[in-house]
């Protein structure tokens, strides 16, 4: 590797930023990019649990990624029929070293506000919500930063989530 | 249309109209709100109810608190190993009595005024007892319990009711699908880890009707099953929308199957061959070739009223209100295989049935959809007539039909009229 510059809280801010706004304009093949081959995507029910010991929301390796996002631009997704419109808040973006030069650990909190609109009225639609957590993402720097893992940590992570079929 | 003290006030069979060649269940059914009121105790008040696992509360002090239809419970473990089914309220003034999911601990103490119970439900405190009057006795005071409490392959059952069959006679139609359920473990029992938890805004039903329903999957999971085709994962790859294999089955006592074979099997790491020989190589030696290949072949098993053994999974159908429900879908871990196995099945059941899987959400927006629909209040009748003139019917009252048949909705719907307007105390 050799000569990484350390990521500044500038640089992690630009980066959670610019994933934000992937996901919130639908870029989803794009928002793949920015993991590494073998990237994982974590959503805990018990933050420190092994994911392969204990129940997770969402345990995504690449492969699983990669389908995910085939599917929710699948047509006939029927959970995402009106689509979710997503808005991404981060705040309290925090930046250490990793173990190696070429890697980062970031921490910072997400709000994401959801609705799925189509004929309102109609039960399950019209109703915005907000979901909240923290992120921590270990990054690794492959020609530019890339996320190896992404963990998110929901404040409601033992409660019902209805159709928690769009991307966090 | 029937307003809702209509349909309260008919008699749920006239609810549920069944002709030889024709099946329809009132819109009433799911949108009553006094009528659910009946179904909470006419039916999860008075029946056995699928409460939780036994590995939930492994060790003596473990607990869990629950709901036996909408009523507060705690599943508490005693120090000599038996499961009490406690009613999760002080008996001084109401107040619940413990106020966490899970925990380990030999008594409760009631946050409110500190009347201490142990976990078996004896009153062994009550503060600043002198200040009650003379002749004041704690007798009759012990927590509240239900009276009925079985244990099948380590699932726990209770009813509040004690004018029930035994769990024995309840669950004899189905004893020997649960058998091919427990039998994945190679010891023992099964493991059940934390619960992936949704819900929907419908009624409880919905999900009692569909995890059973084959007719639906085809369609309502084409984007998923094009996904996992698309991805090579081969069971989707050939896969009709009506699936000509498989069948369904019906019982008395309102339970049923849905099984798609041997090739949908799903929850045995068939992804990993080595492990999965191995796997097959030890189920067979217990089991034999035949039952061995039935132990993993596809079963969604449903339980009347509230809970479904999947291959993969423990599904809890929760009634919230009469247009809300929530779901608690357990993975479980197969006792005696290799920690990979386990991974693998967990990662499997996350891909497809969690609160994020790519099959699972779009179950729950029908159920959503579908109570919407509902609101057009001229839709009176819903078909459930699917296969009717071509059904099995086996002397023990077992019916047998196609995968994409709706033998278990009418089994479930037969025996719900049976319930609402059975007698016996409710709780």
């Amino acid at each position: 590797m050799g000569n990484v510059a350390p990521l500044t809280r500038q640089e992690a801010e630009d980066f959670l930023y610019e994933e934000a706004r992937l996901l919130d304009e639908r870029f989803f093949e794009a928002w793949l990019h920015l993991f590494t081959a073998e990237g994982l995507y974590w959503i805990p029910i018990v933050e420190d649990a092994d994911p392969t010991m204990q129940t997770s929301i969402l345990y995504d390796d690449s492969a699983l990624l990669q389908m995910r996002v085939h599917h929710l631009l699948h047509e006939r997704n029927f959970a995402q029929s009106p689509p979710s419109r997503t808005l991404h808040q981060i705040s309290n973006v925090q930046v250490w070293r990793g173990e190696h030069e070429d890697e980062a650990l970031v921490r910072c909190n997400v709000v994401v506000h959801e609705i799925r609109v189509g004929d309102h009225l109609q039960l399950g639609l019209g109703q915005q919500r907000a979901l909240a957590g923290k992120c921590e993402y270990r990054l690794r720097y492959q020609d530019g930063w890339r996320i190896a893992c992404k963990k998110v940590v929901l404040i409601n992570r033992h409660m019902p989530i209805v159709n928690l079929s769009f991307l966090i | 249309m029937l307003t809702a003290l209509q349909v309260a006030e008919r008699s749920s069979a006239d609810l549920v109209q069944e002709e030889a060649t024709d099946f329809r269940v009132h819109a009433g059914v799911y949108t009553g709100p006094l009528l659910y009121e009946q179904e909470m105790r006419q039916i999860f008040e008075k029946s056995w109810i699928y409460i939780g696992h036994e590995s939930e509360i492994a060790h003596p002090g473990d607990y869990r608190t629950g709901r036996i239809g909408t009523q507060p419970i705690i599943i508490a473990r005693s120090q000599d190993g038996g499961i009490n089914v406690l009613l999760n309220v002080c008996r001084h003034r109401a107040n619940a009595i413990c106020r966490e999911e899970r925990g380990n601990s030999l008594n409760f103490r009631c946050p409110y005024h500190a009347w201490v119970y142990t976990n078996t439900g004896e009153l062994i405190g009550v503060a600043d007892r002198p200040r009650y009057p003379q002749g004041f006795t704690t007798e009759g005071l012990n927590l509240l319990q239900a009276p009925c409490v079985g244990v099948y392959r380590g699932l726990i059952f209770a009813s509040l009711s004690v004018e029930v069959p035994s769990l024995e006679e309840h669950l004899s139609p189905i004893k020997h699908l649960i058998d091919l359920w427990a039998d994945r473990s190679l010891e023992g029992e099964h493991k059940v880890l934390l619960p992936h938890k949704y819900g929907y805004q419908g009624n409880w039903k919905f999900q009692a009707e569909n995890g059973v329903d084959g007719y639906h999957a085809g369609f309502v999971h084409e984007s998923a099953f094009a996904t996992f085709a698309r991805f090579g994962i081969s069971r989707y790859t050939q896969r009709p929308p009506i699936k000509r294999d498989g069948l369904t089955r019906g019982f008395p006592g309102g339970h049923s199957t849905l099984e798609g074979g041997y090739e949908d099997g799903r929850g045995n790491a068939r992804s990993l061959p080595q492990l999965y020989e191995e796997y097959m190589a030890q189920l067979t030696q217990r089991h034999g070739t035949e039952r061995a290949r039935d132990i993993v072949s596809n079963h969604h098993l449903f339980i009347f009223p509230n809970v479904y053994l999947f291959d993969d999974l423990i599904r809890v159908i929760q009634p919230i209100a009469v247009e809300e429900t929530e779901i608690y879908s357990h993975p479980f871990r197969l006792s005696g295989v290799p920690d990979e196995f386990n991974a693998r099945r967990l990662y499997e059941v996350t891909r497809q049935l969690s609160t994020t899987g790519l099959v699972n959400p779009a179950d729950l927006e029908m159920f959503t959809a579908n109570q919407t629909g509902l609101h057009a209040r001229q839709m009176e009748w819903l078909v459930l007539s699917r296969g009717m003139d071509q059904e099995t019917v086996l002397p023990s009252g077992e019916r047998i039909g196609r995968h994409a048949d709706e033998v278990p909705q009418r089994a479930f719907y037969r025996h719900w009229i049976r319930a609402m307007a059975q007698n016996g105390e409710g709780a």
